[in-house]
């Protein structure tokens, strides 16, 4: 009998590679749907075993570890399973366990899965569930804390857009921040320009943030627009929209911005341009774990500008990032002691301090500013200012559909930055593209 | 040949078929499961948290009017074709190298294996960016000559070579076959064309050539199968996007983004589909080109 000839075994192992190649797809396909719920042993009395997701750094990550395992120490018949991952892994990981709808029982949301993971029913009611005490915070907060009249989900804590000045560049050049209660975006790009024509060789007067997305809405609300409208769609017009880019374009044409070479993409990496700006803008909260990373510098967070000198601040605003409790949680109850003990518990701020900015719980909040150091407080005071603000214009969370929003907004970011495109056809193509997205998950 | 048949043989089935059962298993409810179910996806319209809508074939029309699906194919065909044909001859050069018996070749082998050992993972994902970064070893050298910083990675021209020059890098598996199919050439070959006063040059085109080209195609295939599916790297360097102006939106990583970026996981579905079927397509059209080029010794 002839054995196989080499042409038989190249072509079996050849077949055998297009067989991994099925494989591989099939692992692209979403995970099986059981008919169980959240996993976990036992109910809401003894021994429950339950699930916490959140997102972060490894600072962040490190904060909540501990925080669960003081959780432990006073509930020892609950046991959580930490799942903790970056945010890109952490939206990843949460859209697979929905599919297969076994998230866990107590999760973190981002802001654009707010609505939709509203809409298909993934938030257990809060209301009825005596384990979760709201007494500590006012009446209007939890109110505002509502969807559709529901509290369904749990913010946690607020922060704000934030200019973030290093002051000991600017004072190394002279040069001092105009009082940003009353400043205007012009203000702010001739403030940025003058500091450009001062600076030593490879500083830059801001990094290059036009696709910050608290930053942008900022702008849209000081321009008299919405990012998201109350009926749940693009809130914006193009031409808004053209503007904030072309203000952006002209300090990075001006020489004051950093191009996207120089802070390598169009996310600005803190660890990379820290030490070349002057100023940034982004979340307050992000100076925590940031100005650790440059602990030479003193770092200060301002308010963002208003569109002209007689506005008045109605387009300021603090966001609230939520967590919620999984509807198909086996152990409600438990996750509601969990839930319960993160946003009220006294140990809390000295575990947890601002990473996430400050405390939506009044005391929390009191507590965390007297054991924070100088930069922790600095984040709790420009929420403070920010809510301090009155007349302040109502928010609306981001629609289902505009999930990827902020990545049509990195593309259009560098097609700009990179003259792929002009301005206007940028802007009309993101804003046409986001509502499309927005008007096909309504179908 | 004759059927072994009888009580023996039937004890050793049932006892191959019980060995075999976990493979089975594996192989129906890991793989042909999740592909089956992806198949039916591919024809619903499915955001992974409500259920799979019906929807026919407009996933599979609407690629026709997508142009990021069309610059996703672009992007990805560009790689597959400049990368494989160039790993392919410079695995296929230090493989000749290292068969005339250098001293240390196993150092050289292992050392030269290494890149395809690290190649798409994250830690050599993230050196390329500290390698062709602005401030990277790249511009570091280049400075030195006086040539102005770019940075490689975020510019549109140059960011999908830098991922072909990383899978050029890991050269090391094609080597290590090319190194099998040359030590497998008989040497009385070489010594009787040298008799006749063959030179280096032509032992090399009439004798090298024609009996290393089965190897040549089964590495030509399984790079082509494996460039096709190339995600990590762009995913990691790109932070995900296929950055800048989607210069490096492998299909992959458009497929990845609309499952699981915008929860479209019936389109990301047919995107599979689409792809199984065109890495088929082209290698059966290899096969078939195979006959034309291809020398086996048993013909």
């Amino acid at each position: 009998m002839n054995g196989p000839s080499r042409r038989d075994f190249l072509r079996t192992n050849a077949l055998a590679a297009l067989g991994l190649t099925a494989l591989g797809l099939g692992a692209c396909s979403p995970v099986s749907r059981d008919s169980g719920s959240s996993n976990g042993g036992g109910g809401g009395g003894g021994g429950a075993n339950i699930r916490y997701g959140w997102w972060g750094g490894s600072d962040r990550q490190q904060a909540y570890n501990k925080a669960l395992a003081e959780f432990r120490k006073k509930f020892p018949d609950i046991k959580v399973d930490p799942e903790f991952a970056d945010f890109d892994a952490f939206q990843d990981r949460i859209a697979t366990q929905m599919a297969g709808r076994n998230a866990p029982d107590v999760f973190w949301i981002a802001a654009t899965s707010v609505v939709s993971f509203y809409a298909n029913g993934m938030y257990h009611d809060l209301d009825g569930l005596k384990e979760l005490d709201l007494s500590d915070f006012p009446k209007q907060d939890i109110e505002e804390f509502k969807i559709d009249g529901k509290l369904n989900t749990m913010p946690f804590a607020s922060f704000t857009p934030a200019l973030r000045s290093n002051a000991t560049f600017l004072e190394e050049q002279g040069a001092k921040v105009p009082d940003d209660e009353n400043w205007t975006w012009s203000d702010l790009s001739e403030f940025l320009k003058d500091c450009q024509k001062d600076a030593p060789k490879g500083r830059r007067a801001i990094a290059y943030n036009a696709n910050a997305d608290l930053g942008f809405e900022s702008w849209l609300r000081s321009h008299g627009q919405e990012l998201w409208t109350q009926d749940g769609n693009v809130g914006w017009d193009a031409e808004a929209c053209g503007e904030w880019f072309a203000w952006w374009e002209d300090l990075r044409e001006s020489g004051a911005a950093l191009t996207l070479a120089e802070q390598e993409g169009v996310s600005m990496d803190w660890g990379i341009v820290g030490n070349r700006v002057m100023m940034s803008l982004g979340n307050s909260n992000h100076l925590t774990p940031d100005a650790p990373v440059f602990p030479k510098y003193e770092f200060q967070l301002h308010l963002t500008p208003k569109a002209s000198a007689g506005a008045d601040g109605s387009h300021r605003y603090v966001y609230t990032p939520r967590m919620a409790i999984y509807k198909q949680s086996a152990n409600p109850e438990a996750a509601a002691s969990l839930v319960n003990f993160l946003v009220n518990d006294e140990v809390m701020p000295g575990l947890i301090g601002t990473t996430m900015g400050a405390p939506t719980n009044p005391q929390q909040r009191k507590r965390t500013y007297e054991q924070a150091d100088a930069n922790g407080k600095k984040v709790i005071d420009a929420v403070d200012r920010e809510r301090d603000t009155k007349g302040r214009k109502p928010r609306y969370e981001a629609p289902a559909g505009a999930s990827t929003w902020r990545t049509d907004m990195d593309r259009t970011v560098e097609a700009v930055s990179l003259k792929k495109t002009s301005i206007a056809d940028a802007a009309a193509r993101m804003t046409k593209d986001i509502q499309a997205a927005i008007d096909a998950a309504r179908k | 040949m004759t059927r072994r048949t009888g009580p023996s043989f039937g004890r050793q089935g049932r006892a191959a078929h019980v060995f075999l059962t976990p493979w089975l298993l594996g192989m129906f409810l890991i793989t042909l499961a999740p592909l089956l179910a992806s198949l039916y996806l591919s024809f619903t319209d499915y955001n992974l948290m409500s259920d799979p809508r019906w929807i026919g074939l407009d996933n599979f029309v609407r690629m026709g009017a997508d142009p990021r699906f069309w610059n996703a194919v672009s992007v990805t065909f560009r790689y597959v074709l400049i990368s494989v044909p160039i790993q392919l001859a410079f695995a296929l050069l230090l493989a000749l190298v290292l068969d005339k018996g250098v001293r240390g070749l196993a150092l050289y082998r292992s050392a030269y294996y290494l890149p395809s050992l690290l190649g798409s993972s994250v830690a050599v994902a993230i050196l390329w960016r500290t390698v062709f970064g602005d401030r990277g070893i790249v511009n570091a050298a280049l400075g030195f000559f006086g040539i102005e910083a770019t940075s490689w990675l975020q510019n549109p021209a140059t960011a999908l070579s830098t991922l072909i020059i990383l899978n050029v890098w890991t050269f090391g598996s094609p080597m290590i076959i090319f190194l099998a199919g040359l030590r497998q050439i008989p040497q009385a070959y070489y010594e009787a064309a040298q008799v006749d006063g063959a030179g280096t040059w032509r032992r090399f085109r009439h004798i090298t050539v024609p009996l290393l080209t089965p190897i040549v195609f089964f590495n030509l295939v399984l790079q082509i199968i494996g460039s096709f599916q190339a995600f990590s790297q762009a995913h990691i360097i790109s932070g995900g996007r296929g950055g800048p102006v989607d210069s490096t939106l492998f299909y992959t990583l458009y497929l990845y983004q609309q499952g699981f970026r915008s929860f479209n996981m019936g389109y990301a579905s047919a995107l599979a589909w689409v792809l199984l079927l065109a890495i088929a397509v082209i290698t059966a059209i290899n096969f078939l080109v195979a006959k034309y080029w291809v020398y086996y010794g048993d013909e």
